[in-house]
């Protein structure tokens, strides 16, 4: 997506990129990142939350007008409020594929 | 202290015997000014969480370089979108699409005068693991652009997953 975000912007088009995954985000530098700490798939707030999903587009979209440094991140001050780390993440993911029925992803790419 | 993904992904790979990644990385970025006002700007939203119309082809859950994506009209029922996306945990997104596609967020924000206005059609991706990269700016990003242009679109809201 970084990437898109950089064709995009290439292509004369302001982009503002919102993400949950800091160091690659921090690696592909899209022009303007917003980086909030949550557990991947909630890059925009938790589920039903409304004023806090709402607040967190308004920041993101505010960068628009006020980065002025092309690459930068903005760290957003909202709080998950629990620790999570690479384990859950692991765990969480494993738990949503056993509810759906599937394993985890056996493939090898095609030559 | 934020995840560190690029270490987790790179030795994933290497225990599931996948190629190794290999990541964009840049020293710099492109540039397009922003230059209306954000409450007369016209925003275009761009999600990668996999999500379609009932209509439309859904995307591959566990998908390897797919460079297609979706228009969906940013009035339609979230009872009519599916989202397919094996790589994150997505039951908070099924609880509520606004999660990874704040498509009515975005409305409201609109109503609210906080943006000019929203695009009539947002964009979905599924993309997956990208290895063939180098067809990204003809195959994607060039359509996208013209759904983008067609639309009046000012600046972009892209939502990474």
């Amino acid at each position: 997506m970084g990437l898109i975000a950089r064709g995009i912007e290439e292509s004369g088009l302001p982009t503002v990129f919102l993400g949950s995954c800091r160091d690659i985000m921090a690696q592909v530098r899209a022009p303007r990142n917003v980086f909030l700490d949550f557990p991947l798939g909630r890059q925009c707030g938790r589920p039903n939350d409304m004023a806090e999903q709402t607040n967190i587009l308004k920041d993101a979209l505010q960068t628009l007008a006020t980065v002025k440094t092309p690459g930068r991140m903005v760290d957003l001050p909202y709080k998950w409020g629990r620790p999570f780390t690479i384990q859950n993440y692991v765990r969480e993911h494993r738990e949503m594929l056993e509810e759906k029925g599937e394993t985890m992803q056996e493939w090898l790419p095609k030559k | 202290m934020p995840i560190d993904w690029v270490d987790y992904t790179n030795k994933y790979y290497q225990s599931q015997g996948f190629p190794p990644y290999m990541w964009s990385v840049f020293e710099d970025s492109p540039w397009a000014p922003f230059e209306k006002p954000l409450d007369q700007a016209r925003i275009a939203l761009l999600s990668s969480a996999g999500i379609s119309r009932d209509d439309q082809a859904p995307f591959d859950p566990w998908a390897v370089n797919d460079l297609s994506f979706r228009r969906i009209p940013v009035d339609t029922p979230f009872e009519r979108l599916k989202l397919n996306h094996n790589f994150f945990d997505h039951r908070d997104a099924l609880k509520d699409l606004n999660c990874v596609f704040p498509v009515q967020r975005l409305r409201e924000l609109e109503q609210a005068g906080f943006i000019g206005s929203v695009t009539s059609t947002a964009i979905t991706l599924g993309m997956g693991r990208l290895y063939k990269r180098t067809a990204l700016p003809k195959k994607t990003v060039r359509p996208i652009m013209e759904v983008l242009k067609a639309q009046g679109t000012d600046a972009v809201l892209l939502i990474a997953a």
